[in-house]
């Protein structure tokens, strides 16, 4: 069955004029910003797709500015889109989305977490895309340092305080600091403090860059640095410092430390991002499914939405189904929303770590923050002036409020080139996203 | 066993970073030669250094990128590997109380093996200098490097070693023979430099490493120095704080009229000895004399021209540097300098048809440098005359003068001549930037304006592009000057 949609599709592909009508209605057109390389086409294919029962076609585009065009057009008509929560935003204020109604009711029992059902709302009332796939940034130790947690941590619910007297502890123990951020020059630091550190510490990341919680919030990373292993200004990747025994206790992306748990899985423990006074900041890379307004998927006669796109509905019910999300964990080191996927039954050596993603996004403590939305030409920069403010403040012992605000007023020069509602952690208002000043 | 070893033989780093070319069959013979006396022990240290020497690599990329491209973006990373840098040097100098602790106990072996690096620099290029930057520029490639070096040299990350680009550079002892190898192997996937380095002992080598040290460690001051004063460039002034980039410009620009006359003066200098030969053998004909005449006056004339041209760039290069122009701070009334500026001005306006209109409010006194004021007032009136208006065109330049905040005053300097392409608009206050290459454009212009406004008075300009045509420059500068250059920026930003 498989060998004959494939086979569809390539006549689809390569003979649209001549392939008969009813064939291509019959085609789900499945577009996404995601998977695109070559090797993470192939693994979504034959993982998710190869065994769907109908006939879909798969396209995936790093550009969102391609997708928007093929979606608008009317030619071939998209059915189906993937995409991060930013590109869901920019389709759904470019008027291509069309609203899935209740999407509680397309499956209630899901168990998506409810912060990150309110996101998929957009800041409306009504559900603009279903929560597919996550990734976000975890902490991973080697089981060596469990010895010198604190008394009474709980690394499911670890505080930023336990974790720098866990780091001195380690410290001390080993004759030198053995905690490690990927702080260089291709590492994703910058995620931690713009994602994690300041919604911890502030609530949010751009409204409360200049609050006055940023005090306390730097000084405490001045003291967590020095029992970080000064190595972490060339770490662009975790996986390889753990494995080596640099460090001990490290936070990165999923995906940079998952090589380290796949090879030495006994070795490792993965838990969520610490907890700090205003919560667990976490920045959670949404994967959502969404219905294009142009489909042509509509089914003759009037009902709920799943019989007004009928093809698109199969493919999300195949798609969504909980061993296929979970499958997808080891196909393509994306984890599962939903509750149920989540409890479904995965390789050993992942459990820890889809164990922690599913806290970290589910927690009542978690903050939830999404990646910047595309800002113009401007995204690498703003993201770029919060790891600024960590080289000037920690490395370099800067003032923090005047560097702040000097920080500040670049990160208002880059919002201003392209005005945009905040987006999570900030409060998601109307307005057009500013540091305040004053 | 330790202490038997010093590091004046051979050293091996193996690296992954861009170079240039040695033989690997060149290090295996210089190798080889010196094995047979010398005993080699592996440095403990290695990653540190690695991580310093890698660091500075990629602050040299972002600089280079940031020179061609002066985006925020690339300022940001240029701005945030130099803070990298800084903080990996300090650490490694020991000089980071928090981390000293846990590279301590390797300290002295990594600063003896920088010692040995830029002792050797200072052999191979003879210049005094002891930039921590320039410690990429002496290494060269290995391209062929030898499974045997690859066995016999590098004791751990053996496995990466196959997946990488070995690089290496041999050093000439202060004797000019060929006597330390350093190679760098930093790991590719993991981001973490890796260096392997044999130390091998003579006691001579040793003793004299010795002596270096304490030179040697002043040079690292004065390299982490640099490196700050960098940091402070880059700080007051981001988008042109790239001197470098600079004295390159001033380099090329200059190097056309030097090449001519250059060329001018081979030639005549062969004709002269062509025509002395003759002489010499009574063949001259009055037709080569007169040929020889001929070529003489325009080798000198082209000579002359372009000798005229270099000093020409060379003094508006000068002018570049703030502090060699317009020094003087005093109080002034505004308006009646402004006329005063403007009058000066006449003898080239009478030359256009081209009007200068100022308004100022009457009393306005400010405390800054009148000199500047000039200068920069100056540059803006020829860029219009220059830029804005064909030959024989007609127009207004308008100075206006307000003040919006206090403590502060505005300069509107608007022209209504043909505008700028927007496409240059990001560019405009680039050194050598200009659209008039060949025609007597330096592309110094506004860059003095901007370094004036900025660097001297303390205040910013922006360019504002003006509906319909026509050019605005927005220049904000505080009554009172801050008292040095750059004040300003530092505050904001340190």
């Amino acid at each position: 069955m498989a060998l004959l949609a494939r086979l569809a599709l390539i006549l689809s592909f390569a003979a649209t004029a001549a392939t008969p009508a009813s064939a291509q209605d019959r085609i789900v057109r499945f577009l996404s910003t995601q998977f695109a390389p070559l090797n993470e086409a192939a693994a979504l294919r034959h993982h998710a797709l190869d065994s769907f029962d109908g006939l879909s076609q798969f396209q995936p585009y790093d550009s969102l500015a391609v997708i928007e065009r093929l979606t608008e057009g009317d030619n071939a008509p998209v059915d189906l889109v993937a995409g991060v929560h930013g590109d869901m935003e920019a389709l759904a204020q470019a008027g291509l989305l069309r609203p899935i109604p209740a999407i509680t009711g397309f499956d209630p029992d899901r168990g998506i977490p409810d912060a990150i059902a309110e996101a998929a709302r957009l800041g409306t009332d009504q559900q603009m895309y279903i929560p597919w796939m996550q990734g976000t940034y975890l902490m991973a130790a080697d089981r060596r340092a469990l010895a010198y947690l604190p008394v009474g941590a709980d690394l499911e619910r670890l505080t930023y305080d336990q974790f720098r007297v866990w780091a001195a502890a380690v410290n001390t123990a080993n004759g030198h600091p053995m905690v490690g951020f990927p702080a260089g020059p291709r590492g994703l630091m910058p995620r931690f403090i713009q994602g994690f550190l300041y919604p911890s510490f502030t609530g949010a990341a751009i409204t409360t860059l200049r609050s006055p919680d940023v005090g306390p919030m730097w000084e405490y990373m001045r003291q967590l640095w020095r029992n970080v292993n000064i190595r972490s200004l060339t770490y662009n990747q975790m996986h390889e410092p753990l494995l080596s025994g640099d460090v001990w206790i490290a936070w990165d992306h999923v995906a940079r430390l998952l090589p380290a748990i796949r090879a030495e899985p006994d070795r490792f423990v993965v838990f969520p991002s610490p907890i700090g006074p205003y919560g667990r900041g976490a920045l959670i890379v949404i994967i959502g499914l969404a219905i294009p307004t142009g489909t042509h998927d509509v089914a003759p006669s009037p009902g709920d939405w799943r019989t007004m796109v009928p093809r698109a509905n199969r493919l999300i019910g195949h798609l969504t189904a909980p061993d296929i999300e979970a499958g997808m964990i080891s196909a393509l080191g994306v984890f599962p929303i939903a509750e149920d996927s989540r409890l479904w039954p995965v390789d050993p050596s992942l459990i820890s770590v889809a164990d922690a993603v599913g806290i970290q996004a589910s927690d009542v403590d978690t903050i939830l923050g999404v990646l910047p939305p595309r800002l113009g030409g401007g995204t690498r920069a703003l993201t770029m002036n919060y790891m600024l403010l960590f080289t000037q403040i920690v490395l370099r012992d800067a003032d923090i409020y005047a560097t702040s605000r000097a920080v500040a007023e670049q990160i208002n020069s880059v919002l201003d080139q392209d005005p945009h509602p905040c987006w999570l952690p900030d409060p998601v208002t109307d307005d057009p996203c500013r540091v305040p000043l004053r | 066993m330790r202490d038997r070893w010093t590091y004046a033989g051979l050293l091996i780093f193996l690296c992954l970073l861009a170079g240039g070319g040695l033989a690997g069959s060149e290090i295996l013979t210089t190798m080889r030669e010196i094995e047979s006396e010398l005993e080699i022990t592996p440095l403990e240290d290695h990653r540190m250094l690695a991580g310093v020497i890698q660091s500075v690599d990629f602050l040299s990329t972002s600089v280079d990128a940031m020179r061609v491209e002066p985006t925020m973006e690339r300022t940001l990373e240029t701005r945030i590997n130099l803070d990298r840098t800084i903080a990996l040097t300090d650490v490694y100098l020991g000089r980071m109380p928090d981390h000293a602790e846990q590279f301590g106990r390797r300290q002295a072996s990594a600063q003896e093996l920088l010692v040995q690096l830029q002792n050797a620099e200072l052999a191979i290029n003879d210049t005094a200098s002891a930039q921590g930057a320039r410690l990429m520029a002496v290494w060269s490639r290995l391209s062929d490097i030898s499974s045997t070096l690859t066995d016999a040299y590098l004791l751990e990350n053996t496995a990466a070693v196959e997946s990488l680009e070995a690089q290496s550079i041999a050093l000439r002892s202060l004797r000019g023979d060929l006597r330390w190898v350093l190679a760098v192997m930093a790991g590719a996937v993991a981001g973490t430099g890796v260096l392997l380095m044999m130390q091998v002992s003579t006691s001579r080598a040793r003793e004299r490493a010795r002596a270096l040290v304490f030179k040697q460690k002043a040079q690292l001051e004065v390299t982490l120095q640099e490196l700050r004063t960098t940091q402070a460039q880059l700080v007051e002034s981001e988008k042109l704080a790239a001197l470098g980039g600079l004295v390159a410009g001033v380099a090329h620009e200059v190097n056309t009229p030097i090449g001519i006359t250059l060329t001018a003066a081979s030639s005549l200098s062969a004709e002269s000895k062509a025509l002395r030969s003759k002489a010499e053998g009574g063949q001259l004909r009055k037709s080569e004399v007169m040929g020889y005449i001929d070529m003489a006056v325009d080798s000198t004339d082209l000579m002359e021209r372009n000798c005229h041209r270099a000093a020409h760039l060379i003094q508006s290069f000068k002018q570049v540097s703030v502090d060699q122009v317009s020094d003087e701070r005093r109080t002034f009334e505004l308006a009646p300098y402004l006329e005063e500026i403007v009058y000066s001005l006449a003898p080239t306006l009478r030359r256009t048809a081209v009007e200068v209109a100022i308004a100022c409010p009457p009393g306005l006194e400010v405390d800054s440098y009148p000199g500047a004021l000039s200068q920069l007032i100056t540059n803006l009136v020829t860029n219009s005359l220059r830029h804005a208006y064909d030959e024989g065109d007609s127009g207004k330049i308008r100075i206006d003068v307000d003040q919006h905040k206090v403590g502060w005053f505005t300069i509107n300097f608007a022209d209504d001549g043909k505008g700028v392409p927007e496409a240059n608009v990001p560019r405009l206050f680039e050194p050598f930037f200009t659209t008039r290459r060949g025609q007597g454009g330096s592309g110094l212009g506004l860059h003095i304006v901007h370094n004036l406004v900025v660097g001297r008075m303390g205040g910013s300009i922006r360019f504002v592009p003006t509906p319909g045509g026509g050019a605005t420059f927005v220049i904000e500068v505080p009554i009172e000057a801050p008292s040095s250059a750059g004040e300003q920026g530092n505050k904001n930003n340190e």
